[in-house]
């Protein structure tokens, strides 16, 4: 028999369209993050009876929806592959106003999975260094040590990004 | 840090619009449970339920019929001495007890201790079984050593379940009445919660109460029936009988049809005594 699906309906409603939001910025891809949302609240749906008993369902959901994005980097198909030619790859549009978020976005697609979540729980969905080691399953050291190691990479990248383009100029 | 935070949020400010169906989700998933619940239903409630209770049981040397202990794990002095129960095992959850929902979306829960709920629902279902059960047709109790069937709570699910065999001679099938807080999407009887939607009906009864009635194939010469019977007060009451056996090398026929028909199992299920709610 069913759980209480209003219940279900209601608290999804609620958190569906930020949970389409982290899991995009896990990604970089809307069309991968709902299939990502949408595995996790078939799990949610499962384990409703029990998770809306908890304190605190969107720590379950959060969880879950990291465990899906992790295994599915892990699938087969999302390994990478060799090419004999360079594929062809779409070019996002870049426009005066949305500059700094796909440079950003590009940034963290360029990052490890793991560091790229660490990045995402922390300053997007506000989680302190302890609560992301228990969403990750991990230290907190392991937390620390990641944190400032992709925000040292993205730092790094964010200042070529700036300098090339001036250095272009100058030449220029 | 903080431009990293606010520079995703802009990143995320124009999502596009969602391809998620929930409802869609929703409807998926209650077709595989339907699927499981048919097929636990038919083949493993009733071998779960013997392997559970026989296992400890054997192991502890059983005991007698009629014997006046409580389950285990529930306190031997229980309030009601007409009901004597079979030192039985009721399911425990592995870990402490959830607290209850905190969405406010589920209707009061029973106050009742399950330990004086076993007893009273044991009580009310041997007595209906008495008087309600057709001359020729007995119920043997899914617990070895038990000769009457009775309740267990399961705490996982804050639901009373009651197993056993029907019995007619040389013909048999499964028995089994499950009794819980109606949900609140199942408080109006709707045929989506039937175990077969396209073989269904909704009966309203004077008193309030209603029933989804259902029928399942399950295979030629198979069967299965199933009654949720929804009352006033808030109880639900799910009641399963079938004419088939079901083990590892497929399902054997026990009887040429369901030795209830639904509107016995539909009365059974109905009657005053099971209710969450006394």
């Amino acid at each position: 028999m069913p759980a209480d699906i209003e219940g279900y309906r209601e608290y999804v409603a609620a958190r569906l369209d930020p949970l389409r939001r982290t899991a995009y910025l896990l990604c970089d891809d809307w069309h991968t993050a709902d299939d990502l949302v949408s595995t996790t609240l078939v799990k949610l749906l499962r384990h409703w009876r029990r998770v809306s008993a908890m304190d605190s369902p969107d720590a379950y959901v959060r969880r879950t929806l990291l465990r899906t994005w992790l295994d599915e980097r892990r699938r087969p198909w999302r390994r990478e592959a060799a090419w004999a030619g360079i594929p062809d790859r779409a070019v996002r549009a870049v426009t005066d106003g949305t500059a700094d978020r796909v440079t950003v976005l590009a940034l963290l697609a360029e990052l490890p999975p793991r560091r790229r979540a660490v990045l995402v729980l922390r300053y997007f969905c506000d989680l302190s260094v302890e609560e992301t080691a228990h969403e990750l399953g991990c230290s907190v050291g392991t937390v620390k040590s990641q944190t400032a190691r992709a925000i040292e990479a993205l730092r790094g990248r964010l200042v070529t990004a700036q300098i090339t383009p001036r250095e272009a100029d100058d030449h220029g | 840090m903080d431009e990293i935070g606010s520079e995703m949020r802009a990143a995320v400010a124009d999502p596009p619009p969602s391809r998620i169906d929930v409802d869609g989700l929703i409807r998926a998933e209650g077709r595989r449970r339907r699927q499981r619940a048919w097929v636990w239903s038919g083949t493993g409630v009733a071998a779960a339920v013997a392997a559970v209770v026989a296992g400890p049981a054997l192991v502890a040397g059983g005991a007698a019929p009629g014997s006046a202990l409580g389950p285990t794990g529930l306190p031997s002095t229980l309030p009601s001495p007409d009901v004597s129960l079979c030192a039985g095992v009721s399911p425990k959850p592995s870990g402490p007890q959830p607290p209850l929902q905190s969405y406010g979306t589920v209707r009061t829960r029973p106050v009742e201790a399950p330990a004086a709920g076993v007893v009273r629902l044991t009580g009310a279902l041997r007595e209906v079984l008495r008087i309600r059960l057709p001359a020729d047709l007995r119920v043997e109790s899914a617990q070895p050593g038990c000769t009457e069937p009775q309740f267990q709570y399961h705490p996982s699910y804050r639901e009373y379940q009651a197993g056993g065999w029907l019995r007619q001679g040389r013909e048999s099938g499964l028995f089994l009445l499950q009794i819980r807080p109606t949900a609140r999407d199942e408080a109006r009887p709707d045929c989506a919660h039937a175990g077969n939607p396209q073989d269904c009906t909704v009966v309203r009864h004077p008193d309030g109460t209603a029933t989804v009635r259902s029928t399942q194939p399950a295979g030629p010469g198979r069967q299965q029936l199933t009654v949720l019977v929804l009352r006033p007060d808030g109880t639900s009451v799910f009641g399963i009988t079938n004419n088939f056996r079901a083990g590892p090398d497929g399902s054997t026929i026990t009887a040429s049809a369901p030795l209830l028909t639904l509107d016995q199992l539909d009365e059974l299920a109905r009657s005053p005594g099971l209710t969450l709610y006394p």
